[in-house]
């Protein structure tokens, strides 16, 4: 018994309990990176399309939303990088305070942080126990991005860049659920 | 909160009793450490309340005020998941306990009214093995069958030899269970002791039909509120049980046709030790 008794055992009880939200998230932005990977090659089939975007995201207003386009490669990969880490952070962020807040402040507003911490719950379990959730669900959500874009294996990409567009989002998600906690 | 001195020994019902925003859950969370004390101690099973929390915790089974519970989990998994958290299984307590509050486990957390919610919680603490069991307004939202139960099962606990406090704003309930009494207002325990310490504070009040007309009673000290009732040699006085040996050596000196003597019901008390404490 000590301040962390029982993080294992609630970090197991919030993935059964959020299970449904965790998969339809895992779904969405599953769907929304590798999904829109999937059809990029046929929303600019040619060369005179990708030079194009490529052009538009140079556009000093494109870059004030997207950020500087890194290089001018027209390939794909490059386009798809460009156009969608920040959105997917963003999304991926969102996501993450979301379930951040609902397993701390929310439960310790309604009550069930006063009915599990009267059991031999210790003190900081519950708060662990959140931030091992968002670890594991950030951890699978790279896992599966990055495997998925290798899969696909856009024109341009390398197993490199996949797993650190992956890694992007996973960290941003962690990055904002954990300031969650911070703040909760 | 100040001046809070409570005491509970094993095997005993406190009753802990005050108005709404007195200070009651305050005083369980402290207990529960999950409030610090910002002055004095507070010691459970020996054990300091705020540092060794989860020592004591194996030792203590507590519901709270309003029950919210995991709305997607079904009162099963609910019952049994806060066992778990006790590091304790579904025995055949557990499942006594479920047929006799009359529960349907497998209905969902949001789908249950406010009594059976309250339901859920009650029979997880109550199966939960423990020296002391905290009850934070248990019956809010049960029916009087259902409370029936509740009391009949908080006996049995008292009978188990374990320590129960319960903080309650409903007095009669305490009345039936407890054996002293703490009563609680602005933060300030203002009276506690047992149920009959507590009523010789308090007025009795006494109705008395005499054989021939008793002139002297208004005047014994002590007597308040006298009045002579319509039939004749009818009086109604309240007096304080100390004070009653001498009025009762008068009254049976001049005979008495007909006595009632009615104990202050714990609603009197209170009221009467609220109204005390204001004036003050």
């Amino acid at each position: 018994m000590n301040h962390f008794s029982k993080t294992f055992f609630l970090t197991r009880f919030y993935l059964r309990k959020d299970w449904v939200t965790l998969v339809s998230w895992l779904a969405l932005i599953l769907l929304m990176t590798v999904g829109v990977a999937a059809i990029y090659p046929s929303v600019y089939p040619n060369l005179n399309n990708r030079i194009a975007i490529i052009n538009t995201l140079k556009l000093p207003s494109m870059r004030a939303i997207l950020g500087p386009l890194q290089n001018s490669t027209t390939s794909i990969s490059n386009i798809f990088v460009s156009e969608l880490s920040l959105w997917m952070m963003l999304l991926a962020g969102i996501f993450a305070i979301i379930l951040a807040n609902g397993n701390t402040r929310k439960q310790e507003d309604n009550g069930l942080l006063e009915i599990m911490q009267a059991r031999c719950v210790g003190r900081f379990a519950p708060l662990l126990a959140t931030f091992n959730e968002l670890i594991l669900i950030n951890g699978l959500t790279t896992i599966l991005i990055g495997s998925g874009l290798n899969i696909l294996n856009l024109t341009g990409s390398n197993g490199a860049g996949n797993w650190l567009f992956a890694s992007l989002i996973g960290v941003a998600g962690l990055l904002f659920g954990s300031l969650t906690i911070l703040l909760a | 909160m100040k001046e809070i001195n409570l005491e509970l020994n094993s095997g005993e019902v406190l009753g802990y009793i005050g108005p709404n925003g007195a200070g009651k859950s305050t005083t369980i969370r402290l207990i529960l450490g999950m409030l610090k004390p910002t002055s004095g101690s507070i010691k459970v099973f020996g054990k300091d309340a705020f540092t060794d929390a989860a020592e004591i915790h194996k030792r203590i089974s507590y519901i709270p005020g309003s029950v919210y519970l995991w709305p997607n989990l079904t009162g099963g998994e609910t019952i049994d998941m806060l066992l778990a958290l006790s590091n304790q299984k579904h025995t055949a307590k557990t499942g006594q306990l479920i047929r006799d509050f009359n529960l349907d486990i497998t209905k969902k957390n949001r789908d249950y009214s406010k009594g059976n919610l309250q339901k859920v919680a009650l029979v997880a603490t109550f199966s939960t093995e423990a020296d002391l069991y905290i009850f934070d307004e248990p019956t809010s939202g049960l029916d009087p069958l259902n409370e029936d139960i509740f009391q009949q099962k908080l006996l049995d606990l008292k009978n188990e030899n374990k320590s129960i406090l319960l903080s309650i704003h409903i007095l009669s309930e305490v009345e039936r269970a407890a054996d002293r009494i703490a009563v609680i207002n602005a933060g300030q325990i203002i009276q506690s002791g047992t149920l009959a310490e507590l009523q010789n504070v308090a007025s009795s009040e006494v109705e008395v039909t005499t054989k021939v007309p008793a002139d002297q009673l208004a005047k014994f000290a002590g007597v308040t509120k006298f009045t002579e009732l319509n039939s004749s040699n009818s009086y109604g006085f309240s007096i304080k049980v100390a004070d009653l040996e001498p009025v009762m050596t008068y009254l049976t000196k001049i005979g008495i046709k007909n006595l009632s003597i009615q104990r202050p019901s714990l609603d009197e008390l209170f009221l009467k030790y609220y109204n005390v404490w204001e004036e003050k």
